[in-house]
């Protein structure tokens, strides 16, 4: 045996005399819990949201019903549809190699770019929506919508901060993922 | 084909739990810190378990899924935490060595040293310090053994330079 194995395994008994570690797994599973009660809630609100708005809409002959239907299929599918294609192969990973994962996780952070890119579009397309309807340029409102598009106003501005927030964060990590990713080539 | 059936995480964090705890101090340098990157680790271990099918060993599904999740919680923090030049220079929020006992302290310091290496050099020395071979590394982070070997290098000239100080 030579020197510096005897300086690996001196380092290797200093390491491991540690303390014993903190229970943990009574908290995991109780959390894991509490993300699938919340997850299930998530989606049953969901569908019972969009079982009442489309009965809503096929049961009622009202203007209102007409533009809330246009919205649905015109704005709501689309980014619907899109939001589940952008998600493609991107399940997390967590059981991959260290390289694979950093790959995996620069390829989430780039679609959370575009998903987020894709949200200003879809966000300025509800506000010209809503402002149109509520000036009456459909012809089919009230033309005294002032309230209704100050209350899109409002709604549309605090998203945006919302979406502002999330786009910094999400190139955030793509860059941290960049410098993970760079480390690990050198 | 036949599949090992999927260990249970108290099997696993009975088998792996202090080897993890150790894997986690590389990483934060406050009790509150590790003991949180743990919970998330067993939280990550919990959904993976699973789908282990016993394609690898259970060591290296398990450092596997660890390593991961503290670099998916590095890159959640801001951006100066993965600045890797200005790591030395930063005050280590760990516990003064002053007021340990000689033995944690020995620890503490070579924690410290192990927190100021360049991130993939810090993930290859503290799976060598749980007596993980080249080739169960090179598994663990998807690098050659070769590669392994060129860090694990480097890891140990600088530790040594480091803690002889």
């Amino acid at each position: 045996m030579n020197e510096r194995d005897d300086e690996l395994e001196a380092w290797q008994r200093q390491w491991r005399d540690g303390a014993p570690p903190p229970r943990v797994e009574a908290r995991a599973i109780a959390d894991d819990r509490r993300y699938r009660r919340f997850a299930i809630a998530e989606y049953a609100l969901s569908a019972l949201l969009l079982t009442a708005s489309l009965a809503y809409v096929l049961y009622s002959d009202t203007i209102v019903a007409r533009l809330l239907f246009a919205g649905f299929w015109g704005i709501g599918v689309p980014t619907l549809a899109f939001a589940i294609w952008n998600r493609r192969g991107l399940w997390r990973a967590t059981d991959e190699s260290g390289r694979a994962f950093v790959a995996l996780a620069l390829r989430r952070c780039r679609r959370g770019l575009r998903a987020v890119h894709a949200s200003y579009v879809v966000l300025a397309a509800v506000v010209a929506f809503n402002v149109a309807t509520f000036s009456g340029a459909f012809a089919a409102m009230p033309s005294d919508g002032r309230d209704g598009i100050a209350l899109t106003i409002a709604v549309a501005a605090v998203y945006l901060i919302v979406l502002m927030a999330a786009h910094r964060r999400v190139r955030r990590r793509l860059a941290a993922y960049e410098a993970i990713a760079r480390e690990l080539d050198a | 084909m036949q599949h090992t059936p999927a260990p249970t995480l108290e099997a696993v964090l009975a088998q792996y739990g202090a080897s993890l705890a150790r894997v986690a101090r590389t990483y934060e340098a406050t009790a509150a810190g590790r003991e949180d990157l743990l919970q998330d680790v067993a939280l990550a271990l919990l959904k993976a378990l699973p789908r282990y099918r016993g394609d690898s060993a259970l060591g290296t599904f398990v450092y596997r899924v660890a390593t991961n999740v503290a670099i998916d919680r590095l890159a959640r923090r801001p951006p100066d935490a993965l600045d890797l030049a200005a790591i030395e220079d930063r005050p280590d929020p760990g516990p003064t060595p002053e007021s340990l006992h000689a033995d944690e302290h020995r620890r503490e310091r070579l924690a410290r040293a192990l927190r100021r290496l360049p991130l993939t050099q810090r993930q290859v020395m503290s799976l060598v310090l749980e007596g993980l071979s080249h080739g169960q590394i090179a598994a663990v982070l998807g690098l050659t053994e070769n590669n392994v070997a060129v860090r694990a290098n480097r890891a140990r000239t600088q530790l040594r330079q480091w803690l002889e100080e």
